[in-house]
């Protein structure tokens, strides 16, 4: 099945519009309705905008609080033992297709080959197909003379738009002859049983479950402030929200690697849009939709974590951008999304998807109407809190703080790293940094939607110079 | 094991643990409404009540209207039932929410307990006898009734036990947040928990050192005590920093013309005269309270210290942490002048107590019958010890004011007195705002009153300037107490000397002794 035959099916969910003329018309109407009260009636508009923010940000806290309580209460990811995992006979594998993007990354090229050839697989049954873009002739050369063995093979992406990852994803499916289908990224370090481990659990789970994620981790925590936040936030997020998703029934934005497919059932469902630049959370909550289940692997990928301030907002405007296109794009038809999801869909959808941009950006105004409180006291602003709303924020604002921080700290210890714990009690700063990376990211869906950020890697190599990669 | 025979196992306790919650309401709630129909409801269980009151239905209704000195769970948690008095006026009028709302909280403390026991690995019968008690004490079912706040502490700091017990015999760092957020909630509820919120980070942070597995064993230590005492430490500093904004007092229980200290000492001749003046006096009326409310506890510890230590078991660490540094700060307050040393700071012995005789029979072995019957006898003594302390006006104050005869006509006569105020003043169909009264002294009229906003009251945002300007605020009355030396009206005309307050006014009440109580006089 060609690439272009596979994303023809997903058009109706495609972020090549953003917006549909359906939901354009009604946000213009929203918005000038909007205007005309706003001039009628100033202080109630105003007090409405408090009120409905006020109560979806305390919904957004109550929904983290409560998938980390689901996740607590028993095991929701899918452990499979070591014996399990090589208990299975080589003959009785399937073929495993790996897809490997690259853009631009000459110099992980010979880490990557090491890191595939400690996979556990059965070389027969594994095929790594290395995409790579017609322009990039550095990686393509490096990559030539790097590869050895009959099951690796280079795939350059045919020219042709958008020039995305989930594009050359599209396309090397397309040319996937394994059962299974998994993508990583050039610098990433699977756990070598990972591959052994989906097919046993797919198989265990059952046809219902088309998708697991494994577990993304960092090799380079410790390398500054910024990569022990980011670590400590992937430790929540994979040991805490996503285990959550998966205990209340709803559906699980995926990660951009480390994710494994049965490949029929990817191919059918239209595969990664690649006008979307979180292809992989949309792709999660597709999979909902269409009714499948996705499954939490306990296995880690250890990827770099990025290290760098602006490379850092780069990439997380990317995230927040993309996380916000899907939020839209699923709800271009509210009535066949709650259909097909349920209210617990909608909800994840909501709290979750378009929840977490939407509160990073959130938390800025609302530090600066604090700060502005304390250090002004303006009058207005004790007629635009009307009591029970007010109530509400501070309760959010001082609530939701702590406990986002003491779940920080809880994941220190789950992570059994107690030297981050300064780490965690510093997340206010590093909440900072989202809310600046989502300003980014509201502006640039408003004027720039499909632009791809780059995020540069390699920064963890001193030596070495880095290089700009289409990551997750 | 198949999951039929867990489900066999678990039903027995399960509908044990029912029945005793069933029993233990019933009860409680007798008790409750024995307080309300005789009216002796404690004066500081009907304030609490107003409190909450006042943030909903006083001419300035807002939150901050709860107030400062007190810390404010006993009256928040009262909050959504408050407007069930359209139903039942009496559940406000008459204070009779208050103990209601106790007799439910002391009814979930007993559960926590009898579950506590349960997980100790009790049998069925020294179970149900320590839970009866804790249950049946008169200390606990006085307080299960009065609708104070000792009720909600103890469910605050039962819980915080139960989940200590938890980490302390499990290990599981998950236990720690129910402790810890136990804590913080207790603190909601009295300020004395400022000892466990202090004591519960540090003994975990030094099992976890001393038990802790490989690897940095301190930055462990450091994680867990972080854990266990965050949101006690966050609910101290809140409610500092909350009353700093709002009333300009970072611990208004310690500085505030209506708190602890400042009552301490307008009425420290009153406490010295029983509990003598020197430390040795005070050693002494504090040892008699103790061993009156548990007469054998030091014999127990001693017991169960040992036992702990020969099984190796730490669990008995989790009463006598939290439980027991409640203890000690209410002994270093009051040896040290700091506090009235009413009997019911010490209500933490009777938990205690029990779950220590728990713990005996949890590590003694072999356990013969000898032994259970010695460990429960001697739990089960405190009970007639401290029935017999109650009776005694002398080491319980407060308690003897409503188990004896002449202490509780004294008490339902100052309720019935606020009760007529409060119907003379509605009868005289005043405008709102029209009377001026110091909610510290004046709850009881404001709550009996049908018309509660013709009251400007402490916490109304316009009574510092009425109490300057009576008339420029449109105050026609002011209700002034007879001898409450915090009456900030009163004093704010009259100045402290109770002896300068009119006999006569527009109106005078007193009480069934003739001994004036409340003077209405003309702005």
């Amino acid at each position: 099945m060609p690439a272009e035959v596979i994303e023809r099916k997903l058009t109706a969910y495609s972020a090549h519009v953003v917006l549909t003329r359906l939901q354009r018309i009604g946000l213009f109407a929203g918005l000038a309705l909007l205007a005309g009260v706003a001039v009628l009636r100033p202080m109630l508009v105003l007090q409405v905008i408090v009120a409905l923010v006020t109560l979806c940000y305390g919904a957004a806290i109550a929904f983290r609080v409560a998938l980390v309580y689901a996740a607590g209460r028993g095991e929701h990811r899918v452990l499979i033992s070591d014996e399990d995992a090589r208990a299975v006979a080589d003959a009785e594998l399937p073929v495993y297709t790996v897809l490997v993007p690259a853009y631009r990354e000459p110099s992980v090229i010979g880490a990557l080959m090491a890191h595939l050839s400690a996979l556990e697989y059965p070389r027969d049954k594994l095929e790594v197909i290395l995409l790579l873009e017609p322009d990039d002739t550095e990686t393509i050369e490096a990559a030539r003379a790097a590869l050895t063995g009959e099951h690796l093979r280079i795939l350059v992406v045919p020219e042709s738009m958008p020039k995305t990852k989930p594009k050359a994803c599209n396309v090397g499916l397309a040319e996937a002859t394994g059962e299974f289908v998994t993508i990583y990224d050039a610098e990433d370090i699977p756990d070598p049983l990972q591959l052994r481990r989906a097919v046993v659990a797919l198989r265990r789970l059952g046809p219902e479950y088309v998708c697991l994620q494994a577990e993304l981790g960092y090799f380079n925590t410790d390398q500054n402030r910024i990569t022990r936040w980011f670590a400590l936030e992937y430790a929540t997020w994979f040991r805490s929200l996503l285990p959550g998703l998966v205990a209340l029934g709803m559906p699980v934005p995926l990660g951009g690697t480390s994710n494994h497919f049965r490949t029929r059932e990817l191919r059918e469902l239209g595969a990664w849009d690649p006008y979307n630049v979180t292809e992989d959370a949309d792709l999660g909550i597709r999979l909902a939709r269409s009714g499948f289940r996705v499954g939490v692997l306990e296995s880690v990928t250890l990827e770099e974590a990025n290290s760098d301030f602006i490379n850092w907002i780069k990439q997380r405007s990317r995230w927040y951008k993309g996380y916000l296109m899907t939020w839209l794009v699923h709800l271009r038809s509210p009535r066949a999304t709650f259909k097909q999801l349920g209210w617990r869909g909608l909800l994840c959808l909501n709290l979750f998807v378009g929840g977490t941009p939407l509160a990073a950006l959130l938390n800025a105004v609302l530090w600066a109407t604090t700060l502005l409180w304390f250090l002004a006291q303006p009058a207005v602003m004790e007629q635009i809190f009307i009591p029970p709303f007010y109530y509400i924020g501070v309760f959010c604002l001082v609530f939701g703080n702590a406990t986002v921080i003491y779940l920080n700290v809880l994941s220190v210890r789950s992570m059994d790293r107690p030297d981050l714990l300064g780490t965690a009690l510093l997340s206010p700063l590093y909440w900072a940094m989202m809310s600046l990376a989502s300003a980014k990211a509201a502006w640039q869906l408003v004027f720039k939607p499909s632009y791809w950020e780059k995020t540069t890697h390699g920064l963890h190599l001193p030596t070495t110079a880095p290089a700009a990669s289409d990551d997750i | 094991m198949t999951s039929d025979t867990l489900v066999a196992r678990r039903r027995p306790t399960l509908t044990e643990h029912r029945a005793v919650l069933l029993a233990c309401g019933i009860v409680y709630l007798a008790v409750a409404l024995w307080f309300w129909h005789n009216q002796v409801i404690p004066s500081d269980s009907t304030s609490r009540l107003a409190n909450a009151y006042y943030t909903l239905f006083s001419r300035d209704p807002h939150l901050a209207a709860v107030g400062f000195v007190w810390n404010p769970l006993p009256s928040l948690i009262l909050l959504p039932f408050l407007p069930l008095k359209v139903l039942l006026p009496a559940l406000t009028q008459q204070s009779l929410l208050a103990p209601l709302v106790s007799a439910a909280f002391m009814t979930a403390t007993v559960g926590v307990v009898h579950d506590l026991l349960r997980r100790m690995t009790l049998t069925r019968t020294p179970r149900l006898i320590l839970t009866a008690a804790f249950a049946l004490n008169p200390m606990t079912v006085l307080y299960a009734g009065n609708g104070m706040s000792e009720a909600c502490f103890l469910l605050f700091l039962l819980l915080a036990t139960r989940a200590l017990y938890q980490w302390l015999t499990v290990r599981k760092v998950e236990s720690l947040v129910p402790a810890g957020l136990a804590i913080a909630l207790a603190y909601g509820a009295r300020y004395e928990a400022l000892a466990p919120v202090v004591a519960l980070p540090v003994v975990v942070a030094l099992v976890t050192w001393r038990l802790g597995g490989t690897g940095s064993r301190a930055a462990l230590a450091r994680v867990d005590a972080v854990i266990a005492g965050l949101p006690g430490v966050l609910a101290v500093v809140l409610w500092a920093v909350a009353s700093k904004i709002i009333v300009n007092q970072w611990f208004a229980t310690f500085s505030s013309e209506y708190g602890n200290s400042a009552q301490v000492s307008s009425g420290s001749t009153g406490i010295s005269s029983v509990t003598g003046d020197d430390l040795g006096g005070r050693l002494a009326y504090w040892s008699q309270q103790w061993l009156g409310l548990a007469p054998l506890l030091l014999v127990l510890l001693v017991l169960a210290a040992i036992l702990a230590w020969r099984a190796r078991n730490p669990g008995i660490l989790a009463p006598v942490t939290i439980l027991g540094s409640v203890l000690a700060f209410d002994a270093l307050a009051f040896l040290t002048g700091m506090s009235f040393g009413w009997l019911r700071f010490q209500i933490t012995l009777i938990p205690l107590g029990v779950l220590l005789a728990g713990h005996v029979l949890a590590t003694w072995r072999p356990l013969g019958t000898a032994r259970v019957a010695v460990t429960l006898t001697l739990a089960l003594l405190a009970i007639p010890s401290t029935l017999y302390t109650l009776t005694q006006p002398e080491l319980a104050r407060e308690e003897s004011e409503y188990v004896t005869a002449a202490g509780s006509a004294r008490r339902s006569d100052l309720a019935r007195v606020d009760a007529r105020v409060a119907a003379d003043l509605d009868a005289m169909n005043l405008p709102d705002g029209a009377v001026l009264a110091d909610a510290a002294v004046a709850y009881g009229v404001i709550l009996a009153s049908d018309h509660p906003h013709g009251f400007v009251t402490t916490p109304d945002r316009d009574f510092p300037g009425a109490v300057t300007d009576p008339r420029g605020h449109n105050i026609r009355y002011l209700l002034l107490s007879a001898d409450a030396p915090t009456d900030a009206v009163r004093t704010g005309r009259y100045g402290p000397d109770a002896a300068s307050v009119p006999v006569t006014g527009v109106r005078t009440w007193s009480d069934a002794y003739g001994n004036l109580q409340w003077t209405l006089i003309a702005a």
